[in-house]
């Protein structure tokens, strides 16, 4: 089977209460997800992709099993989240808040022994998984240390270790490098790359679509609670006809003057403003091909969204 | 290699230890406070011993079984919201071990220790007073309280339930307290009761337990009572497994 994770129209309402007075409250209804459908392969790394509020983390927790959708189904390495649930909780590592979710009192290594017993794993097994992905995240010399004596960073990595200490086949991350320093936030992009390329199917959620961009092999773009734009990075930005920008500087009379031109065939205006470059007798000094951002892509769905 | 879910309570409960003994002055506490309270209870409980040595193991009987009830019951609860609190709740839920697995190991680890030290504290009691036999009759007596324990287990999963539910666990645990503490009959004579309060006593099973243990200790064992226990354990469990079952799924539809 070459799908990995299915969402199949999956919706979710939730209600909540506002206050208006000082004891009187109002109902709210909140339609978190509308109807969102995708699909991840096997060594894929999908991205997940929407403001504040718009129906990611809800995904991501009907998928770990933690909510059941009112509508739609999701499937986890062809378990069905609501009616196997638990066959779900043995082929998936989550990480949900990177910053908390441990034992604050028991050290790194303890927290993954123990997060490795309950996902079923022997004593020693469960031991030796713990030291070496202490290893992988790159925690071995704090592994003795009290978990609340960690960095964010290393909170962050380790809550990856506790995704993988059950060896699962698909990982979930909502937002894992959320509040992380650039080096710390890298290194957990380097480790998602890879683990895709063991097999592994992964969900990411993000608010930095640079690193969506990076990391991701497609990209679905949710907002309130429905699927606009689903694909690889490059096709939603042609879809959306998102254009570079080419720009040549060239030496004219003692100084440089640069010229630029947006374009959907980069390669085609590079050669012309070369050419008409060389025709007028000015020297090339640099040229310089902007790519659009996933970035622009996600403001111009967003925005069309909400008119 | 999948592990049986003996091998994660057992799991459960070396976590739970690690981490009392870690908080600050929580190896103290968890080794001399019930030594305190059992050495308490027994000193409330030697101003019953004027009268006769039965009372006094009535009394001794009676706030043990009092004290366990109140940890079986509230403890679980009490860890849920903890772990709510922490982040923690969602990978517990995640997890192919049960909550209810997880509830009972949490709570059993105060349960043993207490038993350990209620029973250190009333073997020289009970040596004394009905000699070797005694110190045997304890022991059964002991396996009596592990079958009523269960049933407050299931009380237990009940009022997890209800915490999870109505998302708050200081006002469930102060209202479950008091009515535990006065529905026990354990520690006072329930005839004194009214008829209506003596009827809820004898449908819980803290008074059950307690006279159940009590009549093992003075001679008077009786098969029924033990029946009882068991049809008690079984009613009750069944009761919170269920209501916890669906408590925790309206848990996962409204949102976590």
């Amino acid at each position: 089977m070459s799908i990995a994770i299915e969402a199949h129209d999956l919706r979710k309402r939730f209600t909540s209460y506002e206050r208006v007075g000082f004891l009187r409250r109002r109902r709210v209804v909140i339609d978190a997800l509308r109807g969102v459908s995708f699909k991840i392969k096997w060594s894929e790394v999908y991205g997940l992709l929407g403001p504040n509020g718009a129906g990611k983390t809800t995904t991501v927790k009907i998928l770990a099993t933690l909510l059941i959708p009112d509508g739609g189904y999701a499937m986890v390495n062809g378990y069905d989240t609501v009616r196997e649930a638990q066959a779900v909780r043995r082929n998936i590592g989550l990480v949900l808040y990177p910053d908390k979710g441990f034992y604050s009192r028991l050290s790194g290594y303890e927290n993954l022994v123990y997060f490795g017993r309950l996902y079923g794993l022997d004593k020693s097994t469960a031991e030796t998984r713990a030291r070496d992905l202490m290893r992988v995240v790159g925690l071995e010399s704090a592994m003795n240390r009290p978990y609340e004596e960690y960095s964010l960073g290393m909170r962050a990595r380790l809550a990856i270790a506790r995704a993988l200490i059950h060896d699962p086949p698909v990982l979930i991350l909502d937002e894992p490098t959320i509040g992380l320093d650039p080096l710390s936030a890298r290194e957990v992009r380097e480790l998602v790359s890879k683990l895709s390329k063991e097999g592994r199917a992964i969900l990411f959620t993000s608010h930095n679509l640079w690193e969506v961009e990076e990391v991701c092999d497609r990209v679905g773009i949710i907002n309130n609670g429905s699927m606009i734009i689903e694909g690889p990075p490059r096709d939603i930005k042609d879809t959306l006809g998102l254009k570079y920008v080419v720009e040549v500087e060239v030496m004219m009379n003692g100084h440089v003057e640069t010229l630029r031109e947006e374009t959907p065939n980069p390669a085609h205006t590079l050669r012309r403003l070369i050419n008409d470059a060389e025709v007028r007798g000015f020297n090339v000094v640099r040229v310089r091909i902007n790519e659009p951002s996933l970035e622009e892509a996600f403001i111009r769905v967003v925005r069309n969204e909400g008119k | 290699m999948r592990v049986s879910k003996l091998d994660a309570l057992y799991a459960v409960m070396v976590n739970e230890l690690k981490i009392i003994s870690r908080e600050p002055g929580g190896l103290v506490l968890l080794v001399l406070l019930p030594y305190f309270i059992a050495g308490g209870m027994a000193f409330i409980a030697s101003f019953f011993a004027r009268v006769t040595v039965g009372v006094f193991v009535r009394q001794f009987l009676g706030f043990e079984v009092l004290m366990l009830s109140l940890i079986m019951v509230q403890t679980g609860a009490r860890f849920l919201w903890e772990e709510r609190g922490g982040g923690r709740l969602e990978f517990l839920l995640v997890s192919p071990t049960g909550m209810y697995v997880i509830l009972l190991g949490t709570s059993l680890v105060m349960v043993l220790v207490n038993i350990g030290a209620f029973t250190i504290a009333s073997l020289p009691i009970l040596y004394l007073n009905y000699g070797l036999v005694g110190m045997v009759k304890l022991i059964i007596a002991l396996l009596t309280l592990f079958i009523g324990l269960l049933p407050l287990y299931g009380i237990g999963l009940l009022v997890a339930g209800i915490i999870m539910r109505l998302n708050d666990a200081d006002t469930v645990a102060n209202i479950v307290t008091p009515i535990l503490t006065i529905l026990s009959g354990a520690t006072y004579p329930i005839y004194v009761l009214p008829w209506w309060i003596r009827g809820l006593v004898y449908i819980l099973p803290m008074y059950q337990t307690f006279y159940s243990m009590y009549m093992e200790i003075i001679g008077n064992a009786s098969l029924n009572l033990v029946i009882n226990l068991v049809l008690s354990a079984i009613a009750y469990l069944s009761l919170g497994v269920t209501t916890y079952a669906a408590l925790e799924r309206d848990f996962r539809r409204r949102g976590t």
